[in-house]
Formats: structure tokens, sequence, C-alpha cells
């Protein structure tokens, strides 16, 4: 049996697709158990946690395809019949024998109409992440470098700090807040911003927010959200292990809001407010008790995903079935 | 509302004509080109579409003598620096701020008074039990 070249891999991309749609679309649906589910867990388990679902539809796809073609390739290794020959009456998903199937306009209309949204979004992104790099580069130039704080000053009334780059991250604090801000508030702040450049958080945000194009819009703004409010819960324990008080952090959150918030740029900006503001979540997560060690939570979750791949190789050959039955009508 | 976001902050190029202006005080495409085209290997074509890019953008002045504009800043360095942030930060307000910046209260989000208020009383009663216990 063979067939074209362009059919088997039309197929796999397929398969590819509708594995990550259905990754997306469940992970949709889950979403209020999942957030539920991490609620109680350490912000550092959490952020881990919501980068892997960020990435889940890109795996579900992979590994979904990985275990249709597994029939096969083990049929080819061992020189075995496989499911190719025991079914007719369907194009097969198979590298190896390649049905008859030469690829059909349909479904390749599909495929590129589907390529063609994703290369548009992650575009749009490496748009972004240019245009930041470069005003970042553009900010660092205008700034002077305190070697005693480790950030850079720039000029401003508008009273922030941040961490700002994408492999190369570094400190930034405007010279309004080095006026403004007591002691106690700088040196919570400078601890929380070291914490994202060691933690490689920009790095992480901006990988999450590429593998956020195979959620649905509503999924993506969740999982963005909770990543970032995860990430940075995690800076602040971070910071409140260096200064050593989370009620100090907690302050300093509130004193650093007060004071962004009387600066002349936001007291006229129309900013966007949503939901329980994240500045609200972060100061009462510091005020309660630290959430318990995660550990056992953690490789309980890693027991429950190896047992779901063991089950998953286990019926990889009546997956690759499935498949191929739910694409037939699409190739018709 | 927040100003409107003309520009954020410079380019390379632009950053580099913008000081030669800030610090000869004027010129015209084919002096800037003189004075930086060859270092940097640009026509004189780019240096005339930059001045024109800079012009737009409100930065700079322009009257035509002769055949060629003449090019002034129309703010002066100090004034531009200082408020680079806060352009910069219109900007991300209005936008999405990217993922690679991370501030430390967020630069999007907006408390009102009455809720940074009764954090604020949550922080104290915190601190108080906190002394208390000690």
């Amino acid at each position: 049996m063979s067939g074209s070249w362009a059919g088997a891999v039309q197929l796999q991309l397929l398969a590819l697709a509708s594995f990550a749609a259905l990754t997306s679309g469940a992970l949709s649906l889950l979403m209020r158990p999942i957030r539920r589910g991490l609620a109680g867990a350490r912000p550092e388990a959490r952020a881990r946690a919501w980068l892997w679902i960020a990435a889940a539809p890109l795996l579900g796809a992979v590994i979904g395809a990985a275990l249709c073609a597994l029939p096969t390739l083990t049929a080819a290794i061992f020189n075995s019949s496989d499911h190719c020959l025991l079914h007719g009456g369907h194009h097969h998903l198979c590298l190896v024998h390649r049905g008859a199937w030469q690829g059909g306009a349909l479904a390749w209309l599909l495929i590129g109409a589907l390529a063609a949204v994703l290369l548009a979004e992650l575009a749009a992104l490496g748009w972004a992440v240019f245009c930041a790099t470069r005003e970042i580069r553009a900010l660092r130039r205008i700034a002077q470098f305190d070697a005693a704080l480790g950030a850079h000053i720039v000029d401003s009334e508008t009273p922030l700090g941040f961490a700002a780059g994408l492999w190369s991250v570094e400190v930034f604090v405007s010279s309004s807040l080095l006026a403004k801000a007591p002691r106690a508030l700088l040196d919570v702040l400078l601890a929380h911003e070291r914490a994202h450049v060691r933690r490689r958080d920009s790095l992480k945000l901006t990988l999450a927010r590429a593998l956020c194009v195979l959620h649905l819009p509503r999924a993506r703004r969740r999982i963005s959200r909770e990543l970032e409010q995860a990430t940075e819960q995690a800076c602040d324990e971070d910071a409140a292990a260096v200064v050593g008080d989370r009620v100090a952090v907690a302050e300093s959150l509130v004193r650093a809001s007060k004071l962004l918030q009387r600066s002349s740029l936001y007291s006229s900006a129309l900013v966007r407010s949503f939901g329980p503001s994240m500045l609200e979540v972060r100061v009462k997560a510091l005020l309660d008790d630290p959430p318990s060690d995660a550990r056992q939570r953690g490789q309980r979750w890693r027991t429950a995903v190896a047992l779901a791949l063991l089950l998953a190789l286990g019926l990889a050959s009546p997956l690759h079935h499935a498949v191929e039955s739910a694409l037939a009508p699409l190739l018709r | 509302m927040a100003r409107a976001p003309a520009q954020a902050l410079l380019g390379d190029l632009e950053a580099v004509i913008m000081d030669h202006l800030w610090t000869h005080g004027f010129g015209d495409p084919k002096s800037v080109h003189t004075a930086l085209g060859d270092s940097r290997g640009i026509t004189i074509n780019t240096v005339q579409s930059t001045l024109r890019r800079l012009f737009e953008k409100g930065l700079l002045t322009r009257e035509k003598v002769s055949h060629a504009h003449v090019y002034r800043p129309r703010v002066t360095r100090d004034e531009f620096h200082r408020g680079a942030l806060d352009r910069l930060l219109a900007q991300w307000m209005l936008g999405d701020t990217p993922a690679m910046v991370s501030a430390f209260v967020s630069i999007a989000e907006r408390a009102g008074d009455d809720h940074l208020e009764e954090l604020e009383r949550l922080v104290l009663e915190r601190r108080r039990r906190k002394e208390q216990n000690s």
C-alpha cells in the first residue's frame, strides 16, 4: 500500500490540530476546577502549573500525534501486521504505509487558515516583543545606573519600580520613588524585582503568551492573569524571605500603590480594573499564614500525569483508529 | 485621560540625531549627514526621513532656508528625558503592558482610594495582632 506523502502529512497535521483543539476546549471547560485545585498551592508551584497549562494544547497535540503514530511505527519496526492492514474503510494516519489519500483541497484550506491565524498571532506577539525591547533599551540609555542599589534610575515624576528585559533583565526605579519612598519600601521593592530577575519571569511570561495562542480567547486571558498573579506572589514570598517579614511586604505594596495612584499620570488616567484587583489578592495572601509545603501535592500531580501517560500508551491503538474514523468525514 | 503617547522613546538613529541637534542647536539633512552619515554608513535620504519623522513626532521644528529644511529641537534634552518614562507608562497603560515588564504594583490596574484604605486597615490590624502575639 503506497500513496502520497502530501496526503500522509495532511492527515498528521489534521490530527495535530484536532488534539490541540480538544485539549484547549477541555481546559477551557475545566478552568474553574483547575483554579480551585491550584488555589491552596504555593505561588511558585502555581506559576509552574499555569505555565504547563499554557503549554498543554501544544503538548496535547504532540503527545496525541505521537500516540497515534505508535501502532504503525511499532508494526514497522517489529515487522508485524498493523492497524492499516486490519482496517479498510478509511484513510490511514500512517507515515509508513501512506494510504491512497492524496490530500484534499478543503483540508489544505482548513490547515492553511489555522496556520495563518496562528502565525498572525505569533507575528503580533513578536512585534510587541521587538517594540518593548527597543523601548527598554532606550530607557536604559537615558537612565543612570546606581551600583549601590543595583538598579537603573530614571528621571520621572511617576513613583514606580519594575524589572524589564527578555534575556537580560534589569531593575529600573524612578527618581520620584527614590525621593518619596521610605528605605523599608525600597528594600522590599528591590528584593521583589531581583526575584523576577533571578526567576527569569519575563522570559517565562513571554513564552506563556506565545503558547497561549493555541487556547481559546477567554482561557488565554485567564491563564495569562493567573500566571502573572502567581509570578508576582512568588516574588512577594521571595521578598518576604529577604526582609524577614511578610506583613512588611504587604504594607509596602499598599504604600507603593498609594504613591503611584497619587502621581499626576495615574490620577488622570483611565486605567483598566476588573474583578478583585491583583493588589488585593497579593496583600491578603501575605497577611494570611504562608501556604503549606506543596511537595506532597506536587508528587500526587506527577504520579497522576505519569499514570495518564501509561494509560494513553495502552490505548494507543484504539486512539489511532478513533482519530482516523473521526477525520474520515472531512476527507470524503 | 492619559496623555496621548505621541511617541514613547527614540530608536537608535533617532536618538543619535536628537543628540546631535541638542548639542549643535540646529541642522539640515546635509550637515547632519556630514556629521553622522559616514560613521554609521547611512545615506542622506535616511537622515532626511528620520528628521521628518522626528518633526512629525513633535520633537523638532523646521523652517525652509533656500531649498532645504533646517531643523531645531522643540524640547530640551532634560525635558525629553524627564518625560520619557511617563510617555512609556501612558502607552503601556492604554495598551497591553508587555510581558517583559514586571512592575512591583500593576501598571494597568488601579485600586480606588477606599479600597486602598481598607487594605491599609487590614495590614495595620495584622501588624497589631503580630505584635501582641510576640
